[in-house]
């Protein structure tokens, strides 16, 4: 393809992108902010026109979510707390997107105030909905607005953040491909942090070949990030994908743990989770049962960690050096902060922030924080006593020879598809939406990379199927998931 | 009680005198049946760059200068650990004889308030870097026991310090200042080992000492660079907590003032509350009722990683600890330096000593007294410094340029009024390199063994001071001739030696007036 041609794609894919979301963003609520039409094209004028070397995302749109923060625009996290607020530096993921991979953003994506929430409905931007449904249905969040602007094609690819679910969730209910890479392995440096111990940056593609693509641009040591993991630990890990890769015979060992297998999923969901198994041994994958019994205590270890992180991350939203700050506050005899937080905070952090503060007072603090930490810690050594590949950061442990090892984990990403959003807002308790992270907390406690891939059904619904893999081995969990893709 | 600390030479230059070695000894017996002090020592850090920041570490920038994203707790802002800071606690807990511990872990303490940005202060709560150390207190510390009093140090952790806040007055405004956010602190707690006022400053005063040789903080009260708790019990009841004592005097005034009032308190028949207290420089008062009752949320910080120490580290930073202290000055006190006590300390304090020791040194080596060194530093050269000038002296006034001015004045080349000048010029010349001897020469400063000039200068005094020169013969005022030397100094630019001035003085005298013969001054 000659070099015009291509820049001839480009603007045409560029100028679908623009016309979608002209066209569909004001019902779908997916951008909170979007570039002129007439700017964008300009940039993607001007890469196709630069002489410099290109990755295979350059003069690619891609749309962001509201907690990245740049320099020209607010970063808000969808917050009334950070109305107005203009970041001074921008995340390093997005300077990467830009100045070394020449992507083009069109916009920031709508979100679950401070990505607390599975549903996007906790957001001052209004909620965002589903792409695939006439009617009013769940986006799936809290970066449900990344979700929907792939898969409405507003854009390429997506950058949300995945805490336990964030991004295969919305990933699953919209049917587009929704990758949580290893922790460590992308900067989060100028994206703001939920809950750090867990926080990660993700991809949102409608393609696994796009989503390496991106990965391969973010994916660096950053040392403005003290999570962010070493060159030299990547390389090992590359060393190591190479080494698999050539040992392999394309065959992989699936594992199907038991404790996913809950009550609460559909008919479709566990329909469509057993035909893909069918179709991977049909393929000559060989299929295990295995067990990782601490996933029955996920959900519980999740909602203790998270909210305590959270509460303490969001300690700084005081109003004072920047964001919100109510009127009483400004006055000499305010209480200083109280109303400010009050005001700025939506339900669902507000219910968070005191659940977390809750663990964190010394009477909770030991039966639960630490407990749910020693469960954490656990739940890491299942998972690696199931994959037979060792954890790069830890000693290599012993196998039981009775278990099977596995390369994958297999499971569904939800236990149902998108529900109504009328439903979603009828619940009666706050609990009924935690119980839909049930399914993706365990990889996002283990840190471990998980993915939602899109599978039809012969009833035409999209389900989200999800592929876990060992600390580090990223590249193959999407080598797998094109399997998947391609069943 | 005498004490020989004065706040307002604190202030000056940091400076305790000294007087026979002895401080904070009373002249009235004072008994503290009972009583127990710890204490609780901030340190600031001697760092060029924050804890979690590379923003510059600060005192008297001007306000919000020296503040980086994270100091300001700006969303998506991360932590970075400056390991210099890492490397200066590890310094000072190896001087405290602490149990390091090779795996650290920092935690998050949460409260509200306006120059705490973040919401909470990064410290470590949970697993602190070093614990179970001990600092000894001897006799000449200042303890009145006659013994050495192990204090045992409890705990030494890293942290954050806060931002400080002004109160405008007569106004509603405050206004906060971050260049302080996020400057690294050590945080030393005691035992409660201390059994009198005079042992707590003792220990404190040890303390500073310590650090400030070692080079891990300036120690200086008035720049807030030590800051200093103190908690009182008696009688095996509940603790109390003075905060922010100021000085070394204010921590021994307090602690009395607070066991003071803890016997008025258990005889008029009230429990002793743990509470927290504040000293005015006059008064102790109650500032917060029932410690312990605040709700700090501790959680280990989620995205800080353990702080790791290697064997080798720990192992190295022993090897390589310097001399301390304690034993710098059994060896200036000890032959052949055989130095007095306050000599000793007051080298150490101004951090002379390696300068001391090297112009001893060449003093030696040319048959000179090497002590002889410590008397010109202490007594005749630490006094003409401007604030701070100690600091300037081996780098400007350098052992080879001291120790000749020395030598001049012992061979009688110059006189010590001389060398003091060639000093001062050294030090407010900074940029001059040349070596004593070429200045001397240059502004022509040798001592004037020309009888005949020194015979005019004197004889011009005596004839210009007629009216004294009958009060010195007569015998009324025979110190006059003090003043008469004075003189011969003053006019003859230092360069005539004191006693050939008075001798030359004398004999004109005699020669003028015989009768001053009779005088029993004469």
């Amino acid at each position: 393809m000659s070099v015009s041609q291509h820049a001839e794609i480009l603007l045409k894919e560029a100028r679908i992108c623009l016309s979608n979301i002209s066209s569909l963003n004001h019902r779908l609520n997916a951008l909170i902010s979007v570039r002129s039409p007439e700017s964008v094209l300009t940039r993607v004028s001007d890469v196709v026109a630069s002489s410099e070397p290109k990755t295979g995302i350059a003069g690619k749109l891609f749309a962001f979510k509201d907690n990245f923060c740049t320099v020209d625009q607010p970063t808000t996290c969808a917050s009334q707390m950070l109305q107005g607020y203009v970041s001074p530096f921008e995340a390093t993921v997005i300077t990467r997107l830009h100045n070394h991979a020449h992507a083009i953003d069109v916009g920031r994506a709508n979100m679950d105030e401070f990505a607390m929430g599975t549903d996007n409905i906790f957001t001052v931007y209004g909620p965002t909905l589903n792409p695939l449904y006439s009617s009013p249905h769940s986006a799936g969040g809290s970066s449900g607005g990344s979700a929907v602007a792939v898969a409405a094609g507003m854009c390429h690819f997506a950058l949300g953040s995945d805490t336990g679910g964030s991004v295969r969730l919305p990933a699953a209910y919209c049917g587009v491909v929704g990758f949580k890479p290893s922790y460590g392995l992308v900067s989060r440096h100028g994206v703001i942090a939920f809950a750090q111990s867990l926080d990660t940056v993700g991809i949102f593609a409608k393609d696994v070949p796009t989503v390496r693509e991106v990965l391969s641009v973010i994916s660096a040591h950053d040392p403005l990030d003290p999570t962010s993991i070493s060159t030299t630990l990547r390389q090992q890990l590359k060393d190591a994908t190479a080494r698999r890769r050539e040992s392999g015979n394309g065959k992989y060992r699936i594992g199907i743990p038991l404790e996913f297998i809950v009550d609460s999923c559909s008919p479709e969901i566990t329909n469509a989770w057993s035909a893909v198994l069918k179709k991977l041994q049909a393929q000559g994958h060989e299929l295990y049962s295995v067990s990782l019994p601490t996933i029955k205590s996920a959900l519980p270890t999740y909602y203790i960690i998270s909210p305590s992180e959270a509460a303490s991350n969001l300690s700084r939203y005081d109003g004072v050096r920047y964001g919100y700050r109510a009127i009483v506050d400004r006055e000499a005899n305010g209480v200083l902060y109280g109303v400010t937080r009050s005001e700025g905070f939506g339900s669902e952090v507000r219910r968070r922030i005191l659940l977390g503060n809750y663990n964190l007072s010394s009477g909770a603090f030991h039966n639960h924080y630490l407990q749910a930490q020693k469960v954490r810690r656990k739940m890491q050594l299942d998972f690696d006593r199931v994959f037979v590949v060792d954890h790069p950061l830890e000693e290599p442990i012993d196998r039981d020879d009775d278990r099977p090892n596995v390369d994958f984990l297999v499971t569904p990403c939800s236990t149902g598809t998108a529900p109504l959003l009328s439903d979603v807002l009828s619940q009666k308790s706050p609990l009924d939406a935690y119980i839909n992270d049930v399914l993706t907390v365990p990889a996002s406690l283990a840190g471990i990379p998980a993915i939602s891939v899109p599978w039809h059904t012969d009833h035409g619904d999209v389900v989200g199927i999800q592929v876990m893999g060992q600390y580090g081995d990223d590249d193959r969990v999407l080598d797998f998931s094109e399997i998947i893709m391609g069943l | 009680m005498r004490i020989y600390i004065r706040p307002h030479l604190l202030w000056a230059r940091n400076f305790v005198v000294f007087k026979g070695g002895k401080r904070w000894t009373s002249t009235v017996t004072n008994a503290y049946d009972g009583l127990k002090c710890g204490v609780e020592i901030h340190l600031q850090l001697d760092t060029k760059t924050k804890l979690f920041s590379n923003s510059k570490t600060s005192f008297q920038a001007t306000p919000n200068d020296h503040v980086s994203y994270f100091d300001l707790a700006v969303p998506g802002s991360q932590p970075i650990l400056n390991k210099h800071a890492v490397l200066l606690a590890l310094k000072a807990a190896t001087a405290l004889n602490c149990k390091i511990h090779r795996r650290s872990m920092f935690d998050r303490k949460h409260y509200f308030y306006a120059d705490q940005p973040a919401g909470y202060q990064i410290t470590q709560y949970y697993h602190a870097i070093a614990t179970d150390g001990v600092l000894w207190l001897r006799p000449r510390d200042g303890i009145s026991s006659g013994v050495n009093l192990g204090v045992r140090i409890s705990q030494v952790q890293i942290e954050q310090d806060t931002g400080k806040t002004v109160h405008e007055i007569d106004s509603d405004k405050t206004y906060i200042d971050f260049n302080r956010t996020n400057h690294p602190l050590i945080e030393i707690v005691s035992a409660p080992d201390m059994k009198t006022p005079q042992e707590a400053a003792a220990f404190v005063h040890k303390l500073q000492t310590l650090m400030k040789h070692l080079g891990v903080s300036t120690c200086e009260f008035q720049s807030g660079a030590i800051r200093v708790d103190v908690n009182v019990s008696t009688n095996g009841g509940k603790r109390c907590e003075i905060k922010n004592l100021a000085s070394l005097n204010d921590i021994v005034h307090a602690i009395r003032a607070e066991y003071v009032r803890q016997l008025n308190e258990v005889s008029d028949g009230r429990a002793i509350e743990s509470v927290t207290l504040g000293w005015d420089g006059h008064n102790i008062s109650v500032q917060r009722e029932k410690e312990g009752s605040l709700e700090y949320r501790y959680i280990p910080d989620p995205e800080l990683p353990s702080l790791l120490l290697s064997e080798d580290l720990i192992r190295k930073t022993l090897e390589n600890q310097p001399k301390l202290p304690d034993e710098l000055i059994d060896e200036l006190t000890a032959a052949p330096h055989g130095l007095n006590l306050a000599n000793a300390q007051t080298l150490l304090g101004y951090g002379l000593v390696d300068y001391y020791f090297a112009s001893y040194k060449i003093l030696e080596s040319v048959g000179i007294s090497g002590r002889l060194a410590a008397n010109w530093i202490v007594n005749d050269i630490l006094g003409i410094l401007p604030v701070g000038g100690e600091q300037l002296l081996p780098s400007i006034v350098t052992p080879s340029r001291l120790t000749e001015l020395i030598i001049s004045q012992k061979q009688g080349k110059i006189t010590k009024m001389v060398a003091i000048n060639v000093i001062k010029f050294f030090i407010e010349n900074q940029a001059d390199l040349r070596p004593a001897s070429e200045v001397i020469e240059h502004y022509q400063l040798s001592a004037v063994e020309d009888d005949n000039i020194l015979e005019d200068i004197c004889s011009g005094i005596l004839e210009e001071h007629s009216d004294l020169v009958e009060q010195v013969v007569s015998g009324k005022k025979p110190s006059v001739i003090k003043f008469f030397v004075g003189m011969v100094m003053k006019n003859g630019k230092g360069r005539f030696n004191p006693q050939d001035s008075e001798a030359t003085i004398r004999r004109i005298l005699l020669a003028k007036h015989p009768e001053y013969a009779n005088n029993p001054k004469c």
